[in-house]
């Protein structure tokens, strides 16, 4: 009853869940790399801010046909 | 100046072939020579659709094979004399020729037609790369479905590798799912997938109708989705039609108003 009333908006829920897949997909590496690349890179980060364990966030994004490679982490303290 | 395009998917179903005998047919109406070539192989469909699927006798494969020459196997259509269906073989696989044999084909097919349409199988593998491989220009269709978009988005990726330009059809819209917030706009599917959009074809049963009778939609005067394929065929003649944002609206003020 509830179910029937409730708004899904089920098209913008598409929307969010492909724009995060996709920016996983378009990475083009496996999952085995994907793994090293984060676990790379948290500590390249790790090195100059405190970052916790899985706060990396890699993702492709795609404009006008070119690609660009977006790194994003939230710092837990902006020095060591 | 001849071109071949290519229309391909990533995903089975979304209406490829459907789209390859609207638009080879809506362009040959338009006066263009056109060759409407099935690169399925061992997935025979585009001849049905077409409703030639009676006069077939030789087939992709026998041509890239030199078992007979182009000329031979290309099928005339029933009702329009610059129509013509090159079939592909039922029994072979995708292994069955190359990219470069494919390309040569193209190329050769090039030289007799205005446009040279070609069917892509669904998938990214041996028998994507053998349609892409003589082609000028990619139509990517894709339904409003989260499958067919990431799906579409992989061949996206593929095709700009390739350095095809790209435009994408978006097929099977329904303008009441999408006013009901519970199915992906055109512009959703856009924003996702960054390519230019050349078309919206709406849900249409006319279409299962048109399968059913092997006469493709754009001969029916009365089907919506038959309007939007000429729509994209004049569009890809290089006319400026505009896209309407809500193509198979038929509610009570549309008809008050008469729009």
């Amino acid at each position: 009853m509830f179910g029937m009333l409730r708004r899904r908006q089920s098209a913008s829920q598409a929307k969010n869940r492909l724009q995060l897949v996709l920016s996983k997909d378009r990475i083009q590496l496996s999952d085995a790399e994907q793994e090293a690349l984060r676990r790379d890179l948290h500590e390249v980060i790790s090195r100059y801010f405190k970052i916790a364990q899985d706060a990396l966030e890699i993702e492709v994004l795609n404009q006008d046909g070119r690609s660009a490679l977006s790194v994003s982490t939230a710092l837990e303290s902006t020095t060591r | 100046m001849s071109e071949a395009i290519v229309v391909t998917s990533g995903k089975g179903g979304v209406g490829k072939t459907t789209t390859t005998a609207n638009l080879s047919t809506a362009l040959a109406n338009a006066g263009k020579r056109v060759v409407a070539v099935d690169a399925d192989i061992g997935l025979r469909n585009l001849d049905l659709i077409m409703g030639l699927e009676n006069r077939i006798v030789y087939n992709l494969v026998d041509v890239v094979k030199g078992r007979c020459s182009s000329k031979q196997a290309l099928i005339r259509d029933k009702r329009n004399q610059n129509l013509f269906l090159l079939a592909t073989s039922q029994v072979d696989d995708k292994n069955a020729v190359s990219p470069e044999e494919m390309n040569a084909l193209t190329t050769e097919l090039k030289q007799e037609f205005d446009y040279v349409m070609l069917d892509c199988p669904a998938g990214i593998e041996q028998g994507f790369r053998n349609a892409i491989s003589g082609a000028d220009r990619a139509l990517v269709v894709t339904t409003p479905e989260v499958s067919a978009v990431r799906d579409a988005d992989r061949i996206i990726g593929l095709l700009q590798h390739h350095g095809l330009p790209i435009e994408l059809i978006l097929n099977r819209l329904s303008t009441r799912m999408v006013e009901a917030g519970e199915m992906m706009s055109r512009e959703d599917v856009v924003d996702i997938l960054s390519v230019s959009l050349i078309g919206v074809v709406p849900e249409d049963g006319e279409i299962v109708v048109a399968g059913n009778q092997g006469v493709p939609a754009v001969l029916n005067p009365d089907s919506a989705a038959g309007k939007a394929y000429e729509r994209i065929c004049r569009r890809i003649l290089g006319e400026d039609v505009p896209i309407p944002s809500f193509e198979e609206k038929r509610g009570l003020l549309a008809k008050i108003f008469g729009r």
